[in-house]
């Protein structure tokens, strides 16, 4: 549409507008259902003339740059125009709060502080190692920093860098996870532990989620896979703060 | 062994020895995984470097701009909704803007000659980038575009590769502007509607 209550869809959908042209037709994007109908019906059909050209291999060199620039970039919150923000499906929330309380002090009881090590956390289906790059990102920011907890004869310790908004944990001396069992690394945020992966012994890993507004993070023996929520009470844990 | 008893929320598509579609990859992508993006950029690399080649024409300069989709792609991820478009859709758009804007952004000389001249250009590519069933769609995706009449075809290809208003293609090509929009309009409609609901 073209007169002047709407966009030029056809304009928006070939990027033929400039930045502010562009500003302004999103601002319109995101009230008018019409033209988002528009625009995304055209998208749709630019996108294949895109399909229709050749591919072309990048050189081997862009892999590794690519990566290693995601590793250290923080995504956008989801907000694109028009498109709902993620839903927890219904009857998920009541789950969640199984006593965080009662967990915490758990935890609080459970901890022991010693000096030393590093632990991370894989995510369950990544059977191979986390990019050596992401966890060097993280250990080798200026301000990680590095705690560490220990208990019956094994460390934990949690390389942590507020500015990557990561952290990097890793299992030290401690043996295999019984069977049918894993190690499972938690962050402590609001009070409440929120999953951050799994762990093996010896494999720093970068732990799930963001270390930002956690406040400790925590190990426990789960059964195999993972649990939603802990289930047993920490062997160790550290302070981030 | 990690991997059974996951909650089905974490595995989805992940599964072992079932092949994730890229929409299922774009998705784990959006929840922050690395490792899916690793995957994700296999799967589509040259395909985006191919289109964003033909729109930037200077090898460098293209190769800089296709790091720059796949970083946008990234951070971007969390907003892709399956529900509403096909992945390839969603980082072809992205990477078409990409494109448009760099070859606006630099000098005059580096944009590609404006006498429209599309398949001299075609670069070369390896072949084993390409899974057969990418090439079958390839293929159709052609085929729709050679269905179009070839004056909706100019029209439409001109203002996609070169990132030009309807205004611009009017000038370019001496018609109406009535005439340039409706080409590209018609022209774009006919070609999803030859492909509408496969992608
Ligand atoms: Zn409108």
């Amino acid at each position: 549409m073209t007169d002047d209550k709407h966009i030029d869809t056809l304009d928006y959908a070939m990027d033929a507008l400039d930045e502010v042209g562009r500003r302004r037709a999103d601002q319109h994007l995101r009230e008018c259902a019409q033209c988002r109908t528009e625009v995304a019906e055209l998208q749709d059909a630019t996108a294949l003339i895109g399909e229709s050209t050749t591919p072309v291999s990048p050189p081997p060199s862009m892999r590794d740059s690519v990566l290693a620039a995601a590793a250290r970039t923080p995504q956008h919150p989801p907000t694109a125009q028009g498109r709902p923000t993620r839903v927890e499906p219904a009857g998920a929330a009541p789950r969640r709060r199984n006593r965080p309380g009662q967990w915490l002090l758990a935890a609080a009881a459970a901890l022991v502080l010693i000096a030393g090590g590093v632990t991370v956390a894989t995510k369950p289906w990544q059977q191979d190692k986390a990019p050596v790059s992401a966890v060097q990102q993280v250990e080798q920011a200026p301000d990680a920093r590095s705690t560490t907890a220990s208990a019956d004869g094994g460390s934990l310790v949690v390389v942590a860098s507020a500015s990557r908004g990561k952290a990097v944990a890793t299992l030290r001396g401690m043996p295999p996870a019984p069977a049918g069992k894993t190690y499972q690394a938690w962050f402590i945020s609001g009070g409440k532990p929120v999953s951050a992966g799994m762990l093996e012994p010896d494999k720093a890993t970068v732990l799930d989620g963001s270390v930002t507004g956690a406040s400790a993070a925590a190990i426990t023996v789960e059964p195999a896979g993972g649990s939603q929520q802990p289930t047993s009470k920490p062997i160790m844990s550290v302070t981030l703060t | 062994m990690l991997v059974t008893g996951v909650p089905p929320a974490t595995m989805d598509a992940m599964s072992v020895g079932e092949a994730p579609t890229l929409s299922d990859l774009l998705q784990q992508v959006g929840q922050g995984d690395e490792h899916a993006f690793a995957r994700l950029y296999d799967e589509a690399a040259a395909r985006l470097h191919g289109l964003v080649c033909r729109v930037v024409v200077d090898r460098a300069l293209a190769e800089e701009v296709t790091q720059e989709v796949f970083l946008e792609i990234w951070r971007g991820s969390p907003s892709f909704d399956a529900s509403r478009g096909s992945a390839l859709s969603w980082m072809f758009t992205i990477a078409h803007r990409k494109a448009v804007d760099r070859v606006r952004a630099v000098d005059a000389s580096r944009r590609r000659d404006t006498t429209y001249s599309a398949e001299q250009n075609a670069p070369s590519y390896d072949s084993t980038a390409e899974l057969v069933d990418d090439r079958m769609r390839a293929d159709r995706v052609r085929s729709a575009i050679g269905a179009l009449t070839d004056r909706q075809r100019e029209a439409v290809e001109l203002a996609y590769f070169e990132g030009l208003s309807h205004t611009e293609v009017a000038d370019r090509l001496g018609i109406p502007l009535g005439t340039a929009k409706s080409r590209i309009r018609d022209g774009l409609l006919r070609l999803r509607d030859a492909l509408g609901g496969e992608s």
